[in-house]
């Protein structure tokens, strides 16, 4: 099914990350549908715009917990906002770059935009979206695709 | 005035000739007025210097004249005549010197363009010349042995005293041959010098006449000199005026205008003017000097933009026909995608449009046109997108139209709860793989519920998706290790059932809204089916009057049968609310088994002596500890096992040896197995083998009983034992 292809790109961008740049990886919860248009988000969240064959937003968002853990992890010592915001939209350039490795000139994606402690800013352009949640350690972060 | 006739003078003479006139008019005035006026002025001058000489000349003869008579008055009185002589000589040199002067030749004026005299260089004496000259030189031959003359006139004598000797009687008789002369020549040299004044008087006045003339031409050329110097500059004033204008208009125009132009070179370099739109349409301010690939690289793809650049190349080639080449345009609509920095991407369709501009029959540039025509394309899409979705429509439509709306109100709202329900277990939050495990025994019930209950409404394309789910779900189950990944199909069909309940909902609730709209018999409809807009959200009202709506199912299922049926309901106002919907659903499937299975066509039921319209009954009673019982009765043909048992048979529900071996309240259980129907074609109303099973599953779900009670020939009962509504818990189907 295409849109699960797709999805499950977005998933791997965000795991590769970990895998990659932790060197220990990430697991994935049980997928669901936010319908209320809300599917909510964490204190830093780092949002693609995606057009062409689908269109809508994909987000990354972790609490500041996971990320300062995460950039310790790479053996970063610095764990100031704007480093862990660096580190957000990194994840976000991540799958944005696995999506346009995957799918080409189908999906045109925008620069990645950090939204950092501002959760109302964070929001999706259809009521329904699919959430994903992301595990790693003992923390929780969520893959959020809204696509039409 | 001057305005008049600059406005008169302008369209008729471009500004050039009007130029060529005023040179003209200059040098005619330098031609005509300063050379002659110069010329008049020094005539003027040098004729009054000549005034003034003849002046000087004029007094010598009379000097001559004198001298000679002095000379003459001295010898005769024996006087000094010295004196005399040097007087006559002093004189005579001075009108000699003068004479020649005036007789000799002026110098030439520089432009000897008057018709005067010493712009031709003549001498002063003019045409007297000659005669002062003859005159003059008479006058010298009679002067000149006296002016010769030297020494003593007279020789003294002691007798006769002083007395002129030789020489002196000499010079009296040359003085009186002198005298005779001059008396004669002198005045008509005076006569002569007079003619020379009056010459040049009027030579002067003539001079000054036509100065005069010359200044008043000259005044009317400065005059029409000025005059046409303002016209041009007004011209050029008003010239420069509309020219601003036309260039304030140009800007307007390129600063309003929606599309975006810009002119391209035959190197594709865009010009310096383009119109304003065009910086929001491409998200740029760079255009002047920018090369029109450069334009297109980043918003197009290389091939668009090879096949573009060929295009336009095309384009200025002078053999080829614009309107061909344009049908064959590579940018007639361009996708083009901005990051606007937000994370969101904003989609624009833009169309190039290409023409040629020419100068003097040769291209010159080629004027690009680019117009935003996403809401066009946007439209388009719609367009389709609707046309698609109305095709669906229709499919659901036909899908759901056997299914009575008040059944499928009620399915709708539980099948949304289902959803919510198998959302909310996918939601939580699960790590370890008996957790995922755990979900899935929830979402096969749920599931199955909602599969079940389709498929007893005949809603296939919901049974089918719902059965895919369950397909998967069993995959999972039996997968040994677990992860959130593997739940991703899941929640896609999840989506795709939500969605398609949805689009359900919605035609419910049209329809609903038009059974409203017909009006007339609009009260019966409203009892059946009042379903609120918002597909999720149906609610089925009035369920109070339930006994009116089976009423109307009685009526319309024996006559698409062609059988005579009548209804009694009792009880039904005191069914507590826990059972309103099973009650419901029950009598709902009860009604339609009994019409189509139970009673006899009206002629089989003359034949039988029984009265044509058969009897139903449906009694719902309060047992108080016991709980509630629901009776559904009809007087049809009742049931036979043989006939089930072949129909089992027949539907490879039993084997023939097993057939043998079943007593009648077993035969009876077959009825109540998903799929299991006596009838051979399904109809809407029965035959899917579903009915009986389903109204099984709810009293399982209540933890009620089932009785049956059937004579061949005479009836049929079902009886339903609920327990008290309070016991009654768990409303999950197994």
């Amino acid at each position: 099914m295409f849109k699960e292809a797709e999805i499950r790109t977005f998933i791997e961008g965000t795991t590769n990350y970990f895998e990659t740049s932790a060197q220990q990886s990430a697991t994935v919860g049980s997928p669901y549908l936010v319908t209320d248009g809300n599917p909510g988000a964490y204190e830093y969240t780092g949002v693609i715009g995606v057009t062409g064959a689908r269109k809508g937003v994909v987000y990354f968002t972790a609490p500041r917990g996971m990320l300062t853990v995460l950039l310790m992890r790479m053996q970063e010592t610095d764990t100031s906002d704007e480093n862990i915001k660096d580190l957000v939209g990194e994840v976000a350039n991540t799958i944005s770059g696995n999506a346009r490795r995957d799918f080409g000139k189908n999906f045109v994606i925008s620069v990645p935009v950090v939204i950092a402690h501002d959760l109302e800013k964070v929001t999706t352009p259809h009521s329904r979206s699919f959430v994903i949640p992301i595990n790693w350690r003992t923390h929780s972060a969520k893959l959020v695709v809204c696509l039409e | 005035m001057n305005r008049r006739l600059a406005s008169s003078l302008v369209p008729r003479m471009t500004g050039g000739g009007l130029v060529v006139l005023v040179i003209i008019l200059a040098f005619a005035f330098v031609a005509v007025v300063l050379i002659p006026g110069l010329e008049l002025a020094s005539e003027l001058a040098d004729t009054t210097v000549s005034l003034k000489f003849v002046g000087q000349q004029q007094r010598n003869p009379a000097l001559i004249h004198a001298s000679l008579d002095s000379m003459h008055d001295h010898l005769t009185t024996r006087g000094y005549i010295q004196e005399s002589i040097d007087q006559l000589r002093d004189a005579a040199t001075k009108l000699d010197a003068g004479l020649h002067e005036m007789n000799a030749s002026r110098a030439a004026s520089w432009f000897a363009l008057s018709g005067d005299t010493s712009a031709k260089g003549e001498p002063i004496s003019g045409k007297h010349a000659a005669a002062l000259r003859e005159l003059w030189a008479k006058e010298q031959e009679s002067l000149d042995p006296i002016l010769k003359f030297k020494g003593v006139p007279y020789q003294d004598n002691e007798t006769t005293g002083t007395a002129l000797n030789e020489s002196g009687k000499q010079l009296e008789r040359d003085l009186a041959t002198s005298i005779r002369i001059t008396k004669r020549v002198i005045p008509l040299i005076d006569g002569e010098l007079n003619a020379i004044v009056t010459d040049l008087q009027t030579g002067s006045a003539r001079s000054a006449t036509e100065l005069r003339l010359v200044m008043l031409t000259g005044l009317l050329i400065a005059i029409v000199l000025a005059a046409l110097v303002s016209i041009l500059m007004l011209a050029r004033q008003r010239q420069d005026a509309s020219l601003r204008q036309a260039r304030q208009q140009t800007a307007d125009i390129l600063r309003t205008v929606k599309d975006g132009l810009f002119l391209l070179d035959e190197n594709l370099i865009i010009g310096a003017s383009y119109s304003s739109a065009l910086e929001s349409l491409f998200q740029r301010t760079d255009f002047a000097g920018l090369p029109f690939e450069t334009l297109l690289k980043d918003i197009v793809s290389e091939k668009t933009l090879a096949t573009a650049l060929k295009f336009i190349g095309v384009l200025w080639s002078e053999r080829t026909k614009e309107n061909l080449v344009k049908t064959i345009n590579p940018l007639g609509e361009i996708e083009v995608n901005f990051d606007s920095g937000q994370g969101k991407i904003a989609t624009r369709y833009l169309q190039f449009d290409f023409h040629r501009v020419r100068v003097d029959n040769k291209i010159t540039h080629v004027l690009v046109a680019v117009a935003d025509v996403s809401a066009r394309v946007d439209l388009a899409r719609e367009l389709q997108t609707s046309q698609t979705q109305a095709q669906a429509q229709v499919d659901t439509l036909l899908g759901i139209l056997h299914v009575d709306p008040t059944q499928l109100a009620s399915f709708l709202s539980d099948s949304n709860a289902a959803m919510k329900m198998i959302n909310a277990v996918l939601r939580e939050p699960a790590r370890e793989e008996s957790a995922f495990r755990k979900k899935l025994d929830t979402l096969f019930r749920q599931v199955h519920s909602v599969k079940g209950e389709a498929a007893a409404l005949g809603l296939s394309s919901i049974e089918s998706r719902a059965h895919s789910f369950e397909d998967d779900l069993k995959n999972l189950r039996e997968k040994s290790d677990l992860s959130g990944n593997d739940f991703l199909p899941l929640v896609i069909k999840l989506d795709d059932l939500l969605t398609h309940l949805q689009s359900v909902g919605d035609l419910v609730s049209r329809l609903a809204r038009l059974h409203v709209a017909a009006g007339g018999d609009s009260d019966a409809h409203a009892d059946t089916a009042v379903i609120e807009r918002g597909g999720s959200e149906i609610i089925a009202k009035n369920e109070g009057s339930v006994p009116s709506m089976l009423q109307q199912l009685t009526a319309r299922v024996a006559n698409e049968n062609n059988k005579e049926a009548s209804l009694q309901c009792l009880g039904f106002d005191t069914v507590p609310d826990q059972y309103r919907r099973i009650v419901k659903d029950i009598a709902v499937q009860a009604v339609r088994n009994s019409i189509v299975h139970g009673l006899e066509s009206a002629n089989d039921r003359l034949g039988a002596g029984k009265p044509t319209q058969g009897q139903l009954k449906l009694i719902f009673q309060e047992l108080g500890d016991a709980g509630y019982k629901l009776i559904a009765e009809d007087d049809g043909q009742g049931m036979s096992t043989e006939k089930i048992k072949q129909a089992a048979l027949r539907k490879g529900f039993i084997t023939p040896e097993k057939a043998a071996t079943l007593d009648a309240k077993q035969v009876f259980s077959l009825l109540f197995q998903p799929g299991f129907s006596t009838v051979e074609n399904a109809t809407k109303d029965a035959g899917r083998g579903v009915g009986m099973n389903l109204m099984a599953g709810l009293m399982q779900q209540v933890g009620g009983k089932v009785s049956l009670a059937t004579v061949p020939g005479k009836f049929t009962r079902i009886t339903l034992s609920l327990p008290p509504a309070k016991r009654a818990g768990n409303t999950e189907a197994a």
